[in-house]
């Protein structure tokens, strides 16, 4: 018998469906992953399993089974005794999951106290079955950790006192909602071992919830696929595992793993997913070299957060700047943009030096160098109308009168293919895809001979990640561009890299062009980066 | 944390300072001749003033020195403890001033306690519904406590519990029976103010990502309330609880008044409507010193309840 039972299950919120009569069975011990884009519903079948719907949201038909029980029928007191002793719950976002208030050893003994699970001994043997708990999963030093806040931890560690609390009770199952999403990819790989021998060796069942597909591939024996509140495929992990080259990506030979992803959906995934994307083509060297960086330096009040750093764009060409958080990524481009000054090293833009540019020569470099950021929600004032939005930077520098900037910014938002009506529209209108165009489009009202785009993409789905990458690669033909692209996802940057630099804690540990620091990465670090990425061990 | 310390008491000295520089400008510096108000016994008859006498009495109080002389005289002197001396009674300002401190502040205190207890109390009962209309009625009681003029609840009160049904004494009384009207009428907006930053509070943190991590292990909603939420919710609430404190002090200008209770509040209005500027002066350097005190306190709190607060994180 199934551990777990769903059958046609429908969640509405309000007058809107967003679950349709969806069916998934988890057997006890097995790892189930739930892949879907946001919107999808996967997060909502997550909440509605425990009965943690969100305000306004409630099961409209359908049942949930655990153990042949029907959850759906259960009132709050009974729900309560399930959640967190029959199904633990590792939440989204370790930043904002724990009570920042409370030691994290204390909301770790919780689960065990509120199923009236503490040992016998009182405060003392709870305390130390808590420090147990945390390092079980993975918690270095956990007597000390257990006595600190959240906010002294790490984003990895506060992951794992998460994973303790759902696993506290021993549940036979185990909700894990992106638990991953917000780490490093390297803290998501050890996270994720840990968890998998963990569970394996409890016998716990998983259902693992994510918008990775290649993770999800590679973390669970059964994969479901789910598209606007409905499962539109279900096989083998094996059937999704990202092994390149793929009938489904392009020509060349099928793997041996016999069937592929049949639905149109899970095909346009795969298709958009970069990890399944073949290299990018290599290109002839740029003609000559639009900015060189060298000796770059930038102290932080005593911690030094980028030291003796490197770095060439040539003109047209794309370089990928990779490295988990801390490592100097964002600090670089905001040297190299001159919106900060660094504290040594010298920065040469087509020739000329302008480290220490200030008034019109700064001016000048602010025409030829511009910015993508990273948050497509953040980066537009929501007040602002987009025509306004797009044409700042030509009020800025004085450029045209008020018809001929109209008439830029209509071929400006032609060229990052958004129709002109949108001109009239505020921020708040328009999709994530449709705000990364529109910040796209102000980048490229000065005509730039670089932009650098500062995780242009991590906030989107796949789908329209694909679209915006595929976006900024047509603008780079039409416009001779070069861009300097900052990214932690290593799978977004072999795709539209020529070349990369790895930075590690402030400094450069590798550069070379992609397909060689790919294929045959030079340092350690380079080689744990590449191996932590979802599907690489595939 | 030491460094916290001695940042914050700097700036509590500065406010002080800042307090009796204000107040001195105001008082002494502004157009209007002090010793023509102190010869004037509230007649009106100004043209009466013998020059000689005037002369005299400007000498005594340093009033016929350059300004900035007066201001550092007096300043040297506050800073000793010594305020001048009332140009009403004549007797020193520090000890009228302290002499009406105790019964306003055992009014301030027993209101403070009424407003933290009734906005706690009722915060949590407008909080712990799920929803339906109880809460919806908790939930509206505070705004409405915030909106009603304090004289007019003092009015009321004394009208239904002393002249209807004659349970409290109406004015002066001495003793907890006499204190119960005037507290009750101080803590009403107080404590309607706590009760409504409280329940936003509290709702606030229900609804974050903690709580319902919280609630998928299995959690139930008191312990969610006091364990999770009240905690989170209380570092707002503490810092407003400063400022209301301050507030109480200077309600009771108010409540004195319509109970005829004697205090700081009454020395207050008789010290301006006899325009005895060394007293007016007294009265706002202590309320200065009341919210120093106050905010202080309410500063160093803040890291313990909030660990954040602290010190930078160490990991």
């Amino acid at each position: 018998m199934s551990l777990l039972d769903i059958r046609n299950l429908t969640v509405a919120y309000g007058p809107r469906t967003v679950l349709r009569g969806v069916d998934l069975t988890v057997r006890s011990g097995e790892v189930v992953a739930l892949v879907g884009e946001s919107g999808s519903g996967k997060t909502t079948l997550a909440h509605a399993v425990v009965g943690l719907l969100p305000r306004g949201g409630r099961i409209t038909g359908g049942q949930v089974r655990l153990d042949g029980i029907d959850l759906t029928g259960l009132g709050e007191r009974s729900l309560r005794a399930v959640r967190g002793a029959r199904i633990g719950f590792v939440p989204q976002d370790p930043g904002v999951a724990l009570n920042p208030l409370r030691r994290v050893g204390d909301q770790v003994a919780e689960a065990l106290v509120v199923h009236s699970a503490a040992p016998s001994g009182g405060r003392r043997a709870l305390r130390e079955r808590a420090v147990a708990l945390l390092s079980e999963a993975g918690l270095p030093d956990a007597a000390a950790q257990a006595r600190r806040h959240p906010h002294e931890l790490s984003g990895g560690m506060r992951q794992r006192v998460l994973i303790a609390a759902a696993l506290a009770c021993r549940p036979p199952l185990v909700i894990a909602d992106e638990p991953t999403s917000a780490l490093d990819v390297t803290v998501q790989r050890r996270v994720l071992d840990h968890v998998g021998a963990l569970t394996r060796g409890l016998g716990t069942a998983v259902l693992l919830v994510t918008h990775d597909l290649a993770l999800a591939a590679e973390r669970a024996d059964r994969v479901l696929v789910m598209s606007d509140g409905v499962l539109v495929e279900e096989g083998p992990a094996s059937m999704f595992a990202p092994t390149r080259p793929r009938a489904v990506v392009g020509p060349g030979p099928t793997v041996d793993t016999g069937t592929v992803p049949r639905h149109p959906y899970t095909r346009r995934l795969v298709a958009a997913s970069p990890a399944y994307a073949p290299d990018r083509p290599e290109r002839p060297a740029p003609a000559r070299t639009l900015l060189a960086a060298t000796g770059l330096r930038r102290e932080y009040g005593s911690t030094v957060a980028l030291s003796d750093v490197d770095l060439t764009v040539g003109i047209g060409e794309t370089v990928g700047l990779v490295g988990e958080s801390g490592s100097g990524k964002s600090t670089t481009a905001r040297l190299v943009a001159r919106l900060e000054r660094a504290d040594s090293g010298r920065i040469v833009l087509d020739g000329a030096d302008v480290t220490a540019a200030r008034g019109t020569t700064l001016r000048a470099v602010r025409r030829r160098v511009q910015v993508v950021h990273q948050n497509p929600y953040g980066a537009l004032d929501p007040r602002w109308r987009i025509g306004p939005i797009v044409a700042e930077p030509l009020r800025a520098f004085g450029i045209g009168d008020r018809a001929a900037r109209r008439n830029r910014v209509a071929e400006l938002l032609d060229q990052v293919a958004l129709p002109a009506d949108v001109a009239r529209r505020r921020p708040t209108e328009l999709s994530g895809g449709q705000r990364q165009r529109v910040a796209i489009a102000r980048a490229l009202a000065l005509r730039p001979d670089l932009v650098i785009c500062d995780e242009p993409v991590s906030a989107l789905d796949v789908s329209v990640q694909a679209q915006i990458l595929d976006l900024l690669d047509e603008l780079q033909r039409e416009l001779g561009l070069a861009y300097l692209f900052i990214s932690h996802d290593l799978s977004v940057v072999r795709r539209v890299c020529d070349r990369i630099v790895v930075l590690r804690a402030g400094r450069v540990v590798e550069t070379g062009p992609t397909t060689r620091v790919f294929h045959h990465p030079t340092h350690p670090y380079t080689r744990e980066l590449l191996a932590a990425v979802p599907g690489a061990a595939a | 944390m030491l460094r916290y310390l001695l940042r914050r008491l700097l700036s509590a000295v500065f406010v002080l300072w800042a307090a009796f520089t204000v107040s001195f400008l105001a008082l002494y510096a502004l157009p209007g001749d002090p010793v023509a108000i102190m010869l004037d016994s509230g007649t009106g008859e100004q043209g009466t003033v013998d020059p000689a006498r005037a002369a005299a009495l400007r000498h005594e109080y340093g009033l016929d020195r350059p300004l900035p002389e007066q201001y550092l005289d007096r300043l040297v002197h506050a800073v000793r403890g010594d305020l001048g001396t009332s140009v009403r009674s004549g007797t020193p300002v520090t000890r009228t001033v302290l002499d009406a401190v105790p019964p306003s502040l055992t009014l301030a205190a027993a209101a403070l306690l009424l407003a933290v207890l009734g906005g706690v109390l009722l915060a949590l009962a407008a909080t712990w519904p799920r929803g339906g209309w109880l809460r919806r009625v908790l939930t509206a009681l505070p705004p409405l406590g915030v909106s009603v003029p304090t004289f007019w609840v003092g009015l009321v009160l004394v009208q239904v519990f002393s002249f209807r049904l004659g349970w409290l004494p109406a004015f002066g009384g001495t003793g907890p029976s006499g204190l119960l009207l005037p507290a009750v009428t101080l803590a009403l907006p107080a404590g309607a103010v706590l009760a409504q930053v409280l329940a936003r509070g509290l709702r606030g943190a229900l609804a974050e990502p903690y709580a319902v991590t919280a609630r998928a292990r299995g959690v139930g909603r008191g312990r969610l309330l006091l364990r999770h939420a009240a905690r989170n919710a209380a570092v707002p609430t503490v810092t407003l609880a400063g400022v209301l404190t301050g507030n109480l002090v200077a309600g009771t200008v108010v409540v004195e008044t319509v109970f005829a209770r004697d205090g700081l509040g009454r020395l207050t209005v008789t010290a301006v409507s006899t325009q005895d500027i060394p007293v007016v002066q007294g009265v706002v350097l202590f309320a200065a010193a009341v919210f120093v005190a106050v905010n202080l306190t309410v500063d160093l709190l803040a890291p313990v309840l909030d660990p954040r607060l602290a010190g930078p994180a160490t990991a």
